[in-house]
């Protein structure tokens, strides 16, 4: 992992005018109307919304697991929507971490080679991939689970187990749909700090969806999903800074 | 070894029954191919290796036209014609009651036909004891085949020939010099021409004269006009290789039919693979979802899944090899009967292991395997990867797919049918044409189970109740593996009915040509 060094340069996430519609047999349903937004380098970002509002239409989207309907994805540099669907797959094999709701581990391998996968996958010589996957799960805790297979972990281990793979591999963004839907509130809180804590050491960019209140405190933003449109609203500490809300 | 293979590999040992079902359909499929191709060969191995042996270095054979020669054609040809280099030949069958075996019966005459069977040892630096050969009922028979019956010198046998037995007496042995000769005169019994004349009914004829002709083209087609002058209406010269030809052209059919059913088992075991390796990828949608999320490419998730059918396909087709070529040692004896009632006489002793005939079996399993994963590989890479998490999603593209599964399968059936109506004559046609109407009623199979399923709901429904009513309704939403396995039943069934069929075809040609000749003979 590298040294956390979060920087103002260019946004490393510019999405422009993306909409996004599903077909629905004879009808057609947006998800996604006109949306803008810029992420910085290091911003640690909540995205909120209710199910359905399209969260995790949008992560698909900045991961390049899927495409807009209209408009552009620039991630640090690099335009999504002018990809092929195998370079966009070899895109975030490098650069995005995934945090599933369901761990979404590959349950035919060990602990340390779910972590291993994506360090292999990006080419990463063996003997130096190993040492990062045995320090990375050292550092969530999980040194002594190496070569347990996920079905012997318990919901928290293995979301341990999601984001030590997630950051195994030093992406550019992690992205995290609802990390904590499978756990119960005490792990799930456990999770957003490791989370975080690992994001910001590592200067990782974050974008999380989710419908944990509590992931409001660690936010440098909060985004909310409404009606297919964003809506920016103040993270807790900067609104516990300016008082109570009106409401 | 990647951990992509790694889990691919823990997949496989974690579904024993899956892999244990791919195996065995693969194995089956082989078996029946490699057996009924071992035994096809062994059969026409051991028929050429007979043909070989008794025309020797013949070039040449005179033969009648009803199947014999009058015994003064003979005369005629070595004084007249002055054809030296000729021996006269009389061959039939005779069951053996020890044994209970059928030999070839070769009657020689001793004197000439050392040039032409030299291995009989007949000849100046031969041990026969050429008195006792020629004395009546004398034979002689391989010394392996005689050790294996506990006969020795002297000893009388019992050689039956169209229902009347005959004494014969051993009085030597043909020493074979290499594994070849020993393979051909293992069923052969030699004797006199006089003593054959007498065992098989057929006094004052001869079956053949084998002829040795100059090389040289010239004097070849010299001798052979002196030959045909000499010649009587109705016989005729030819050459030695001709009977093999007539032979094989024979059985050429009887032995596509075979080989085409033993593939129709093969189609069957692709059928379940297909449908086992479809099982394991809707299994894994998810797997596969999460993969492709983490940056593995459809070419990746590609080639693994068709090298776990490799995989597959290998260990099925060892097995298969294996129980092909045991299989192959018990078919040899069905085969070799079935070609004695329906065509000529044939005693296969061994079965030859064709190295081609295995490596063609092995070919066509793991091809065949590699073939009928191709589909549900492309169907694990092409599904978007945001929707490849929702297992129902293949299963609608199958219901969507059905009816043009269908039209195709009328297209394909319609070209069987127009291949039938177009060539009767040819079997490779026909095979092929049969083919396309089991193609085009697997592919009309989807459509008629969601028909079948659709209309059997109600009754199910007044029968069962609620569980009745999900298992009709399991039947659609698992088409795409339902569907397959029906289809595979159907061609299993085709493939029996199909047997069954030319068998009793067989039978009623053969019992209507009996009738008819009875007739005419009455």
């Amino acid at each position: 992992m590298s040294a956390a060094s979060p920087s103002s340069e260019s946004p490393v996430l510019a999405l422009q005018g993306i909409t996004k519609t599903y077909s629905e047999g004879p009808s057609e349903r947006e998800v996604l109307q006109d949306l803008s937004l810029t992420i910085d380098r290091g911003e640690s970002v909540v995205l909120m919304g209710r199910s359905g509002a399209g969260k995790s239409t949008l992560l698909n989207l900045v991961s390049g697991i899927d495409l807009p309907t209209s408009g552009q994805i620039v991630v640090d540099g690099t335009d999504l929507t002018g990809l092929s669907e195998t370079e966009r797959t070899l895109f975030r094999r490098t650069n995005i971490g995934f945090v599933f709701q369901s761990f979404n581990l590959i349950s035919t391998l060990t602990v340390i080679e779910n972590v291993l996968l994506p360090l292999e996958l990006a080419g990463a010589s063996l003997e130096g991939a190993r040492q990062q996957a045995q320090e990375v799960l050292a550092h969530v805790g999980l040194g002594d689970r190496f070569d347990s297979f996920p079905d012997r972990l318990s919901g928290g281990e293995q979301q341990r187990v999601a984001v030590a793979r997630a950051l195994a591999h030093d992406p550019l963004f992690v992205l995290a749909d609802e990390p904590t839907g499978n756990l119960d509130y005490e792990t799930g809180q456990q999770v957003l700090a490791l989370l975080d804590d690992l994001v910001r050491e590592t200067g990782t960019t974050l974008l999380v969806a989710t419908h944990d209140r509590e992931a409001l405190d660690r936010a440098d933003r909060v985004l909310h999903l409404r009606g297919g449109v964003l809506h920016e609203e103040l993270p807790n500490f900067l609104a516990d800074a300016a008082g109570p809300s009106p409401e | 070894m990647s951990l992509l293979q790694r889990s691919s590999l823990r997949y496989l040992t974690r579904h024993p029954w899956l892999m244990g079902l791919s195996v065995l359909g693969v194995a089956i499929g082989v078996a029946v191919v490699v057996s009924i191709d071992l035994a096809n060969g062994s059969a026409q191995r051991a028929f050429e290796l007979s043909a070989e042996t008794v025309t020797g270095t013949a070039t040449h054979q005179v033969v009648g036209a009803g199947g014999a020669l009058d015994d003064d054609v003979y005369r005629r040809l070595r004084v007249d014609a002055g054809v030296r280099p000729s021996a006269p030949v009389v061959e039939g069958y005779a069951t053996l009651r020890r044994g209970d075996r059928t030999f070839q019966v070769i009657g020689i005459d001793p004197f000439t036909d050392a040039l032409f069977r030299p291995y009989l040892g007949t000849g100046a630096g031969g041990n026969l004891d050429l008195g006792s050969f020629m004395t009546q009922d004398a034979a002689l028979m391989s010394a392996p085949t005689a050790r294996s019956l506990g006969l020795a010198l002297g000893d009388t046998l019992r050689v039956g020939v169209e229902g009347t037995e005959h004494p014969v007496r051993l009085v030597g042995r043909i020493e074979p010099d290499d594994e070849r000769t020993r393979r051909a005169v293992a069923n052969l019994l030699v004797v006199d021409v006089s003593t054959a004349q007498r065992l098989l009914d057929m006094s004052g004829r001869l079956s053949r004269i084998d002829l040795l002709l100059p090389s040289d083209n010239e004097a070849q087609a010299a001798a052979l006009s002196r030959i045909r002058t000499a010649l009587p209406d109705g016989a005729q010269v030819r050459r030695s290789d001709t009977r093999t030809e007539t032979v094989e052209q024979m059985t050429r059919a009887f032995e596509l039919n075979l080989t085409a059913l033993s593939l129709l088992a093969l189609v069957v075991g692709a059928f379940l693979i297909y449908n086992t390796m479809t099982f394991s990828i809707v299994q894994r949608r998810g797997l596969i979802g999460r993969l492709r999320a983490l940056g593995v490419t459809k070419r990746q998730v590609f080639g693994v899944v068709l090298g776990e059918a490799a995989l597959l396909g290998v260990v099925g087709t060892g097995i298969g090899v294996l129980l092909g070529i045991v299989l192959a040692s018990g078919l040899v004896q069905l085969l070799a009967q079935t070609i004695n009632d329906l065509y000529f006489v044939v005693q296969v002793s061994e079965l030859s292991i064709s190295p081609w005939i295995l490596a063609k079996g092995a070919l066509l399993g793991v091809g065949t395997t590699l073939v009928a994963a191709i589909p549900p590989a492309r169907e694990a890479t092409n599904a978007p990867v945001s929707t490849v998490l929702r297992r129902s999603t293949q299963e609608t593209n199958v219901k969507d797919l059905a009816p043009r599964l269908a039209g195709a399968g009328l297209g394909v059936g319609a070209l069987g049918v127009l291949l039938l109506a177009v060539t009767e004559q040819s079997i490779v046609v026909s095979y092929l044409a049969l083919l396309c109407l089991l193609g085009g009623a697997a592919l009309l199979t989807p459509l008629l189970v969601m028909g079948v399923a659709s209309a059997a709901r109600p009754l199910f429904d007044r029968l069962f109740g609620v569980i009745g009513r999900m298992a009709a309704r399991g039947v659609v939403t698992s088409l795409s593996r339902t569907g397959v396995a029906i289809a595979a039943l159907m061609v299993a069934v085709a493939a029996t009915v199909g047997v069954g069929l030319m068998i009793d075809s067989f039978r009623g040609t053969v019992e209507d040509w009996l009738t008819q000749s009875l007739q005419a003979d009455v």
